[in-house]
């Protein structure tokens, strides 16, 4: 216990406290805009840090990652382009919950859900973390073929309507994902002599061209001004309420649902290049199968809503946690930050947590001071983000467009990721007019690689047998679940048929 | 009010604009924008003292130093810690931008293309000699001019502790005798790591099963999780595994014994003679001056070679390892051409 007070010591210097506050209010900034994720701002700010003292750098770093990942999803809401990948469930529910004029209320739970997902990961990890780790790197190419796969299955879940009309685009994520060099072989598909498709078509633009330009042009397209007028009258009413809080008696009930979502996001967090953006997917499909009321997800679900903000926050422990405990990344962020810690002479892996243990802790509590300060500076500042859902629609469009522009090319300073995230906002408008799900298609091309990868690197590994499906315990259990959420309205229906009878 | 918002948010548009595209010709990012703000005093200052120690009127402006791989990389972490060196000694602002993409290609090709002013750098890797034999693109380190070499990349042969492996000789007995039956994890089809394991089969004559993964971390993990049996890596990047004991290296394939692990003997010490090493270190696009070239070698030796950068490089776990500008080109044309034999003979070009 004593170690644990001299840590907070440290944590609560004014220096620490005053870096960390730097890095949240520049991770806000940042994860906010579409494009320029948490990743790039941990990398960016990273070398600015080594002439701080190790504690005031690492605060300012896990600030920025914290409040990144938390930020996305403010332009997941007003604006329906996630901010970072890692929100890209966000926009699922937290647009419909805007348009419905219930913004504010979105953003609260934005970051209320945010900061307890960020939490409860923190408490998981420091409670389990070595167990943790050492499972989670039991995780070879099979398991992240099924772990893919289950992220693919969501397909179906993320269609409106029609289960068809979402497929559709998802098999064509599917099939763009197979352009660029084979990851195996190294072949070179439909690559058509460019050197910019040989790495594959970048799935971040592609994410902006569809949320963003696409939806932008859809409303353009579709724009009426009179239920604009209607909208705009009941959303100034609710503006002025200035509604940011859920009900008591509606947060408590959401809660156990939360901490169970926040336990699932800081394992899939902790699996080394499984990050925020198919742990929230994973999270919201899996809580819209076990939901009471699994026809309001996708149409503006307060519940999953919280769910994908817990989530995308709640993989940050997670990935702390392999981190630390092994000195392997659990994700893009982390990797940087293992840079970071090597710099102040510090290797992570087990061995940090003897030799460098004292600094442990004072990460695990700059997590926690890191949250905090998020709560508060996430609530002062939804009152003043609430007001921009007030504004004119031609400005917010224009703003999606230009922003959508500037974060496709910042991504890698290339013009080429600027004409893939038209083309595919091109894309996108269509598919919105004939009514198909664009959602689907951001799916199949970020899973699309994982998938196929890591099947052949399993069959590489058996010499192409698929033995491994019933072989590896993890695999099968993922594969029986996989097969069971799809079969159980089936067989609950033959159930109740032989029962009548 | 509205119109306050509307304006702020208009602005934050533009703004975004600004950061990220304003030098349409140099193209920095929004790290090198908001890191040439940070370091602007110092540079302004600086630049009294170098104008007048220069009798060549060179630089006048900033220099962009392109990183073709991710931030967060080897080569993004040596470009940024030798920017703010450079930067000191030439007295204009030295900024790093990523342009990623097809192997490091895209980012090559970028700075092949730009003008031979000196003013557009890029981080200079072995990949150039690969790159081209492999079939991804045809820029080859012949296309650039070398300011000099910053560090080496020893591949190291590492198994798990655990493993029925105690010597290089254990491990090639066992693929020479049971061909394919090892599996081996590299950083991908093509990349450097898998060249040197089939190098290595190749000197051996040993047959392993290639794993390609998405980077070294990923193999890395595969190996500690016991998916795969062995890796070809740099050491540095494995450093962790091998301090806690999960992971032994048999061999360093490198010309020198490895900072991060000193107490392994090279596979030339052990008499099998087999030199495989990566590298990195800034280069210019091949038709730069020589009076550039000679201000921008002089200050890359300066900086790579002051005691701050060198120690930050050994902190980072990399093999610090300078050499000049001329022995680097030199070298890189062997190897291009080494490697050009080497890839044909495997037979792992892509086509």
């Amino acid at each position: 216990m004593g170690e644990w007070i001299i840590g907070l010591q440290a944590v609560l210097q004014p220096n620490v406290l005053l870096f960390a506050l730097i890095g949240v209010l520049i991770g806000l900034i940042i994860g906010a805009l579409p494009g320029l994720s948490g990743t790039m701002a941990v990398a960016i700010f990273t070398p600015l840090t080594f002439w701080f003292p190790p504690a005031a750098g690492f605060a300012m770093l896990i600030g920025i990652w914290n409040s990144s990942v938390f930020s996305g999803g403010i332009s997941a809401i007003i604006i329906n382009t996630p901010g970072t990948p890692a929100s890209i469930a966000s926009t699922f529910d937290g647009y419909a919950l805007y348009k419905k004029g219930k913004g504010g209320i979105a953003l609260g739970i934005n970051v209320i859900f945010s900061v307890i997902g960020g939490l409860i990961s923190t408490v998981v990890m420091m409670l389990f973390a070595f167990p943790i780790a050492r499972f989670a790197v039991k995780f070879g190419p099979s398991e992240y073929f099924s772990l893919a796969l289950l992220g693919v299955s969501m397909m179906v879940g993320v269609s409106n309507g029609s289960v068809l009309k979402g497929l559709i685009p998802g098999f064509l994520g599917l099939c763009l994902s197979t352009i660029g060099m084979d990851p195996i072989s190294g072949v070179k598909r439909f690559t058509f002599g460019s050197t910019n498709l040989m790495s594959g078509i970048s799935f971040i633009p592609v994410m902006i061209g569809i949320f963003g330009v696409g939806e932008a042009l859809y409303q353009i397209y579709t724009r009426n001004q009179k239920v604009e007028e209607a909208e705009s009258a009941e959303r100034s009413a609710n503006m002025s309420l200035g509604k940011i809080f859920l009900e008591k008696k509606e947060f408590f009930s959401l809660l156990p649902l939360n901490a169970l979502i926040a336990f699932v996001a800081t394992f899939i967090g902790a699996i080394p290049a499984a990050g925020g953006d198919i742990a929230s997917i994973i999270c919201w499909g899996q809580a819209k199968r076990i939901s009471k009321h699994p026809e309001e997800y996708g149409k503006g679900s307060v519940e999953g809503f919280s769910v994908s903000c817990t989530a995308n926050n709640g993989i940050i422990g997670g990935a702390l946690t392999t981190m630390l405990c092994l000195g392997i990344p659990g994700d893009a962020v982390s990797a940087v930050l293992i840079g970071s810690l090597m710099m102040y002479g510090m290797q992570p892996g087990p061995k940090m947590f003897t030799e460098n243990r004292s600094f442990v802790i004072n990460i695990m509590l700059m997590m926690v001071v890191c949250n905090i300060m998020i709560l508060v500076i996430g609530l002062l500042t939804a009152k003043a983000s609430a007001k921009v859902l007030n504004v004119k629609k031609e400005l917010v469009w224009v703003s999606v467009i230009i922003l959508s522009i500037v974060g496709a090319y910042a991504l890698n300073n290339n013009y080429f990721d600027v004409i893939i995230m038209l083309i595919v906002g091109l894309i996108g408008f269509v598919c919105k007019i004939a009514e198909f799900s664009p959602g689907p298609m951001v799916l199949g091309l970020l899973l699309g690689n994982m998938l196929e990868a890591n099947l052949r690197r399993a069959m590489t590994l058996t010499k192409g047998s698929l033995s491994f499906f019933y072989e590896r315990p993890i695999t099968l259990c993922m594969i029986i679940f996989i097969v069971l959420t799809f079969a159980w309205p089936y067989i609950t229906k033959i159930v109740k048929k032989e029962k009548e009878n | 009010m509205k119109k306050q918002i509307v304006s702020a948010i208009i602005a934050m548009a533009l703004a975004s604009t600004l950061l990220v595209g304003c030098g349409s010709n140099t193209s920095e990012s929004v790290s090198a924008t908001e890191l040439t703000i940070e370091t602007e005093v110092v540079a302004t200052e600086k630049t009294k003292e170098a104008t007048t120690a220069e009798t060549v009127n060179w630089p006048k402006k900033q220099i962009t130093i392109v990183c073709p791989f991710s931030a967060g990389g080897s080569g993004d972490t040596i470009a940024r810690l030798i920017a703010p060196e450079l930067q000191a000694k030439l007295g204009v602002p030295v900024v790093v931008t990523n342009r990623t993409g097809a192997g490091g290609a895209v980012g090559l090709e970028f700075v092949r293309n730009s003008d031979p002013d000196g003013y557009t750098l890029v981080y200079f890797s072995v990949d150039t000699c690969i790159l081209s034999p492999m079939g991804v693109s045809d820029v080859t380190c012949e296309d650039f001019r070398a300011l000099g070499r910053a560090i080496v990349n020893p591949s190291a042969l590492t198994v798990r502790s655990d493993s029925k492996y105690n010597t290089m000789q254990d491990f090639i007995d066992d693929i020479k005798t049971n061909p394919g039956v090892v599996t081996e994890g590299n950083s991908g089809t093509g990349a450097f790591w898998h060249i040197c394991a089939s190098a290595f089969e190749n000197a051996t004559g040993g047959e392993m099963t290639h794993v390609p993964f998405d980077g070294a971390a990923g193999a890395a993990a595969a190996l500690l999780g016991g998916n795969i049996d062995a890796v070809f890596v740099a050491p540095g990047e494995i450093k962790s595994s091998i301090e806690s004991g999960d992971f032994k290296v048999l061999a360093n394939l490198g010309e020198e014994r490895s900072l991060s692990a000193p107490d392994v003997p090279t596979a030339q010490e052990m008499g099998l003679d087999i030199v495989i090493q990566g590298w990195g270190g800034l280069a210019a696009p091949k038709d730069t001056p020589d009076e550039i070239m000679g201000i921008l070698k002089t200050a890359f030796s300066e900086a790579v070679q002051s005691e701050s950068v060198k120690q930050a490089i050994i902190d980072r776990g990399l093999d610090y390892s300078y050499a000049s500008g001329e022995d680097l080109d030199a070298a890189a044309k062997e190897q291009l051409q080494d490697y050009t034999e080497l890839i044909e003979e495997l037979g792992i070009a892509s086509k």
